[in-house]
């Protein structure tokens, strides 16, 4: 894998992304500015320009640079299980706001252990459900931060 | 003057004060330390409970909180990657690398120690040298802040390690994520994009979380879980050597921290930035920072313990709450009829004296909190990572949730996650990224504010010694980084 032709080439493209698109259509610019500097995309734009230098230096370094070995520990089913965590992620996230925070953070956590290879039930299902049932109290009653407890309210509302 | 000091001792000499100032510590270390839960929102919550205790009391529990928390920022920042302030994010550079060592409790040790050493300075600074660092901190203005931020950003190259081009690419993703949310100038949008929640920016704790602690979950699912080698450290608790090697470090950035603490909306994090950066400029080993270099951790944590005390000088002396914190402990000031300030030394002496009785005492009880739960904390360490990671992630979830109490903060927490493993996968360091995220508001702000004063001229930026100062160190700053480049690249040929 080129890492410094990706990486170059990911920095230009957000360099011209932010001049040509972002900056003119996600800034509002006031309708009078006494000086250009004082201008609220002035400090964005120069960034982004600086942006786009850097992406074009990182690019053209890149030419020397060789494929980067496999980690020595990477593990066999290495793609597979990150790609699982990450759908995981997606999953959680999506889930988060109809499920609440107790029962997301259990299937979250028990799907989390299994991908990372831990099956031992008798551990990982009362860690699964105590984990988020003991951060939502925490959060509850010592920092009175009030969790949304999604399908679970007519259970832990009242508690 | 033996009359005031007798009035503060007996005004402070009581088991309410002296236990109340410990619970502070004790609350604050351990919500520190909890992602998601910030010191401010700690002073915050404990503030209501101070409507009904005497000043002396609230206050000093307060304070306690203050204290206990900033140095409870570094327990997860060591541990799990995942910094519970945004001025702990320093200590994550060397913290955590210790860690995946097995030497988490020598790294939570010189942390420990360097942040009580760090507090005492700070504190003497407060009660010795208020009114003249309070003079000093008038003097820095927007230009002065431009110059001084400027100056701290130059660590940037030093936490790059061999992907200078890449860090300062990554420095400048982060700069643009900073602007997001209203201008402060003109008040107009920038990338808000219609999305009400970005109005605000970016909150700190969501993308520090994301970019540090979930990137590193996600890749130890790619790893094999092997049994780490041998370590004869590995377990054992930081010894009187590496206090002594580090103690050049800690005194060094205590300095930082007080001078930067002390001027009014600067706090702990480009102390402690600017610590690290010393610290390795003076190292004769620059190459082990940021691969778990002991020296590291300590500049770090005394560079954001420094300030804890100087923050102070400014609300004493002159009235100017300088952050957050200072400003609901203004508040409690104002709650029980005090009003900090000149007038405060003149008609409630024997009030300040006993606050700073009590805080010097917040040291060591920072001390005795700290080694107890070191001992409890740091076996965390030591739980295998299947176990471990999936917990820490529901954590990250339930504190990225906790900042401002919206989902909207838990998929910037899991978008910076991507990221962060999308740098880490094409070796783009964090680092500097997070850097420049957490710099950048001060750094646009104060630059342009002073162009603003100056009518658009830029010579404001030239216009008084300390910006000269900064101008001086900075270029030298590069100068030695361009040399050692240039060297660098002769030695390879």
């Amino acid at each position: 894998m080129k890492r410094d032709l990706y990486s170059g080439l990911i920095f230009i493209t957000l360099g011209i992304a932010l001049l040509t698109i972002l900056v003119p259509m996600g800034i509002v610019e006031p309708r009078k500015v006494r000086f250009a500097a004082l201008s609220p995309s002035y400090y964005p734009r120069l960034v982004a320009g600086v942006l786009l230098l850097l992406g074009l230096a990182v690019a053209w370094r890149s030419r020397r640079e060789g494929a980067a070995a496999p980690a020595s520990n990477r593990h066999p089913n290495a793609r597979g299980r990150i790609a699982c965590f990450i759908a995981l992620l997606g999953t959680y996230a999506l889930l988060l706001p109809w499920l609440g925070f107790v029962a997301a953070g259990s299937l979250g956590l028990l799907t989390a252990f299994w991908i990372a290879d831990e099956r031992r039930l008798g551990l990982i299902l009362p860690l699964a459900l105590l984990v988020p049932l003991l951060l939502y109290f925490f959060f509850l009653k010592v920092a009175l931060i009030p969790i949304p407890t999604g399908v679970l309210t007519f259970l832990l509302q009242g508690v | 003057m033996a009359d005031v000091l007798q009035q503060a001792f007996m005004l402070f000499a009581t088991w309410q004060n002296i236990g109340l100032l410990g619970l502070g510590v004790i609350i604050g270390t351990f919500v520190g330390a909890v992602p998601g839960m910030t010191t401010p929102m700690a002073v915050a919550l404990t503030l209501p409970f101070t409507f009904t205790l005497n000043p002396v009391s609230g206050i000093l529990l307060l304070l306690g909180v203050y204290k206990g928390g900033i140095y409870g920022g570094s327990i997860t920042a060591i541990l799990i990657n995942a910094p519970g302030t945004p001025a702990a994010s320093c200590t994550v550079l060397d913290g955590y690398p210790l860690a995946q060592r097995g030497e988490a409790r020598r790294a939570l040790d010189i942390a420990l120690y360097a942040s009580c050493i760090a507090d005492f300075f700070s504190n003497i600074s407060l009660i010795l040298f208020a009114g003249m660092l309070a003079s000093l901190a008038l003097a820095f203005g927007s230009p002065e802040v431009f110059t001084l931020i400027l100056f701290s950003l130059t660590i940037i190259a030093g936490v790059s390690g061999d992907q200078l081009l890449k860090g300062l690419g990554s420095a400048a993703l982060g700069l643009i994520l900073a602007t997001i949310g209203l201008d402060l100038i003109y008040g107009t949008d920038r990338f808000v994009f219609g999305e009400v929640q970005l109005m605000s920016g970016l909150n700190f704790i969501p993308v520090l979380i994301g970019l540090f602690a979930l990137p590193e979950i996600i890749a130890f699912y790619g790893r094999k879980e092997v049994a780490r080698e041998h370590n004869p450290l590995a377990g054992k608790g930081a010894s009187l050597a590496d206090l002594k090697s580090c103690l050049k470090s800690i005194v060094r950035g205590s300095f930082i921290g007080v001078i930067l603490g002390a001027i009014p909306g600067i706090g702990g994090a480009p102390s402690a930035f600017l610590s690290y950066s010393e610290a390795k400029r003076n190292s004769k080993t620059p190459e082990k920072f940021g691969k778990g270099e002991i020296e590291g951790v300590a500049a770090a944590e005394s560079g954001n313990n420094g300030v804890a005390g100087a923050t102070l000088i400014p609300l004493l002396a002159l009235g100017i709450p300088g952050d957050i914190i200072t400003a609901i402990i203004l508040g409690a000031f104002m709650i029980h009829g005090l009003r900090p300030g000149p007038l405060l030394f003149q008609d409630n002496l024997s009030l300040i004296y006993a606050l700073f009785i009590g805080i010097m005492l917040s040291s060591i009880y920072l001390l005795i909190v700290g080694k107890v739960s070191i001992r409890l904390i740091s076996r965390i360490a030591d739980i295998p990572h299947r176990i471990l990671f999936p917990i820490v992630l529901v954590l990250c979830v339930f504190g990225a949730y906790a900042v401002n109490n919206t989902i909207f903060d838990v998929g910037v927490m899991f978008a910076m996650g991507f990221i962060g493993f999308g740098m880490l996968t094409l070796r783009i360091p964090a680092a500097p990224f997070l850097i420049a995220f957490i710099l950048g508001p001060l750094l646009e702000d104060n630059f342009r504010q002073s162009l603003l004063l100056a009518k658009g001229s830029w010579t404001i930026f030239f216009s008084s010694p300390i910006c000269w100062l900064f101008w001086g160190l900075t270029v030298i700053a590069v100068a030695v980084l361009v040399r050692r480049n240039i060297r660098t690249g002769m030695m390879g040929g």
